[in-house]
């Protein structure tokens, strides 16, 4: 208990030294928990956010474009497909289920979707007030954009054209609030739902002659056989393409993994600098040290109980910066969810203590171990008599 | 108590320098007298086992001191020798009160708080028992340094030119603190010096 005080009386009395060597070492453990947590919720979130749709047809173009912009409506569509051609589709035997969505309109920034009911049902929503859209112009707003606009049930809203606010406003057809949606951490929570005949009927008298398109359709197979069959029947017998989620998801994660390896590569980098310097800390302050190492063998400490000394500092380090580390994560991943969550349904855990965070702390601690070994054996070897002679 | 017999030592690069044989019983004084550069701290260094004597032998208390192992050299000084060097010194951070604490925790002796109040009481130094040892002068570190030499009740107490850095009632009063002290504790008392104000004030004297 005694060695342990003397350590920290020790890194007081060098406190500046000590407090860059905590701060590198609490600044690569941040960064490092934060894009380990980042890679795996986001993905576990994304991923859950499919709801069960194994595929999505809409206008040529991107198949990764299609995909955010129809599930996380975080892209622009790739265009308008016609009803006939997404009919065609969601009639075909190997689709158990199907639905249309059409979107391209904004409300202050937020999306307008045209679709039917069941929509809400595959997103697990669930009606907070009032009641779902029943005829044209009605609409059902999600929680998160009714507390943001302070939207009620009997408000009427104004679309305007485009995906972002300020475009061509829809004046002459404004949408009522029927209803509100419970937040459920989905894509609902920002999104104004309304039927497909009220994307239709906004545009009217707008693009004069509207002919009845939607932007994507949403796809159950009712077999795996539908992988296969499905986007070959829609690339042939439609003027659609189709788009296969957790394919195109997959190499969406595969490209980020390269950009969060990097990330993590440069906070590894940040904490062996860190050990370097609490191995500088410890090499460069041990002249002054070693009068005091010599002064405290002459009362009887013990070679060993020097050691001890010098790595326990060491240990000190490790374990605050270790937990000031945690601190930063947790505080990095509050700021990313805000950030992101405008863009993606992904929500961040704050706080997590796992096999992951228990192994970085080890890595921590033999960094910090390892920085101490040299100035250790310095300390064990001190020469009594010469330090003493020439204090 | 402390009995040399034909200690010789010599450094990598000097001639051997061989020490007189010193007797000395418990409560008893000795001032060893010596010219700078004559092998006065080497003689010291090896009585307190920094140094390994490359002939003779020492014993204290009837242990073979100069023979231990540095681990049992560090256990014996912790338990039975109290050293005061020239300069004072401190650990850094520490007010006094602590000083005292950890020269008793490295002996590996059970330290009593009051006792270390008591002792810096008598050695004037009441006022500044929270004092951080950073912050006293010269003669206020010299005056705790003899403090943490006496904590442990050492048998042993050996001062390396105690009095070289003080003025002439500093050097009167720290050697009259030692030798009180000495006898309050009945160890032996072994001072080296060149010091000549000194020798009026002991009766065993030896010279190098």
């Amino acid at each position: 208990m005694k060695l342990i005080r003397l350590a920290i009386k020790q890194l007081r009395s060098r406190w500046l030294n000590s407090f860059l060597s905590i701060i590198l070492l609490a600044f690569g453990v941040g960064i490092i928990l934060l894009m380990t947590r980042f890679n795996e919720q986001y993905k576990a979130q994304m991923t859950n956010n499919l709801n069960g749709v194994d595929m999505v047809a809409g206008a040529k173009g991107s198949p990764l474009q299609l995909i955010l912009s129809a599930l996380f409506h975080a892209d622009l569509p790739t265009g308008n497909v016609s009803l006939e051609d997404a009919r065609k589709l969601i009639k075909h035997p190997f689709v158990k289920e199907g639905l249309t969505l059409s979107y391209g309109d904004n409300y202050e920034g937020f999306r307008i979707v045209g679709t039917e009911h069941a929509y809400i049902e595959w997103l697990k929503g669930n009606l907070k007030e009032g009641q779902l859209w029943n005829g044209k112009m009605e609409a059902v707003v999600g929680a998160e954009l009714a507390s943001i606009k302070n939207l009620n049930v009997g408000d009427e809203i104004v679309s305007a054209h485009g995906l972002v606010a300020g475009g061509d406003v829809h004046n002459e057809n404004p949408y009522r609030i029927t209803g509100i949606l419970e937040a459920n951490g989905s894509v609902l929570d920002r999104l104004i739902l309304t039927a497909t005949e009220s994307i239709w009927a906004a545009h009217e008298g707008h693009d004069h002659a509207v002919e009845e398109e939607v932007t994507a359709v949403l796809v159950r197979f009712r077999s795996p056989v539908g992988f296969i069959q499905l986007p070959q029947f829609v690339s042939k017998q439609t003027n659609m393409q189709a788009a296969l989620p957790k394919i195109e998801l997959a190499q969406l994660y595969e490209s980020l993994g390269v950009g969060i390896q990097t990330i993590n590569g440069i906070a590894w980098l940040i904490m062996l600098v860190s050990g370097l310097s609490v191995f500088v800390s410890l090499y460069l302050s041990f002249k002054e040290r070693k009068k005091e190492l010599a002064f405290m063998r002459v009362f009887g400490a013990s070679r060993t109980q020097m050691t001890v000394l010098v790595l326990l500092q060491s240990v000190f380090i490790a374990i605050i910066g270790f937990l000031l580390g945690m601190i930063f994560a947790v505080i990095g991943s509050n700021i990313l969810t805000k950030l992101i969550s405008e863009r993606f349904p992904v929500h961040l855990n704050w706080f997590s203590f796992g096999r992951m965070e228990l192994g970085i702390f080890f890595a921590v601690l033999l960094i910090a171990l390892f920085a101490a070994i040299l100035p250790a054996i310095q300390a064990f070897r001190v020469n009594i008599s010469n330090t003493l002679r020439n204090a | 108590m402390l009995s040399t017999k034909g200690l010789e030592f010599s450094y990598t690069n000097g001639d051997a320098m061989v020490f007189p044989d010193i007797h000395l019983e418990s409560k008893s004084n000795l001032l060893v007298l010596g010219p700078s550069g004559c092998g006065k701290t080497t003689l010291l260094h090896l009585i307190c086992g920094f140094l390994n004597p490359q002939k003779g032998s020492i014993h204290i208390n009837n242990e073979n001191f100069g023979a231990l192992s540095v681990s049992k050299k560090d256990a014996f000084r912790g338990k039975h020798i109290g050293v005061v060097f020239q300069q004072a010194k401190h650990f850094s951070g520490m007010n006094c009160l602590e000083h005292l604490e950890y020269a008793s925790y490295f002996s590996g002796r059970k330290n009593k708080s009051d006792e270390n109040r008591q002792l810096l009481n008598q050695l004037g130094l009441e006022a500044s028992l929270k004092q951080q040892a950073s912050s006293l002068s010269q003669g206020q570190l010299q005056r705790l340094n003899i403090a943490m030499a006496l904590i442990n009740k050492p048998l042993l107490i050996l001062a390396d030119e105690p009095t070289a850095a003080l003025d002439d009632t500093n050097c009167e009063r720290v050697i009259e603190l030692l030798k009180e002290q000495a006898q309050a504790t009945e160890a032996a008392l072994l001072i080296i010096t060149h010091d000549q104000r000194l020798k009026s004030q002991f009766q065993n004297q030896l010279s190098l």
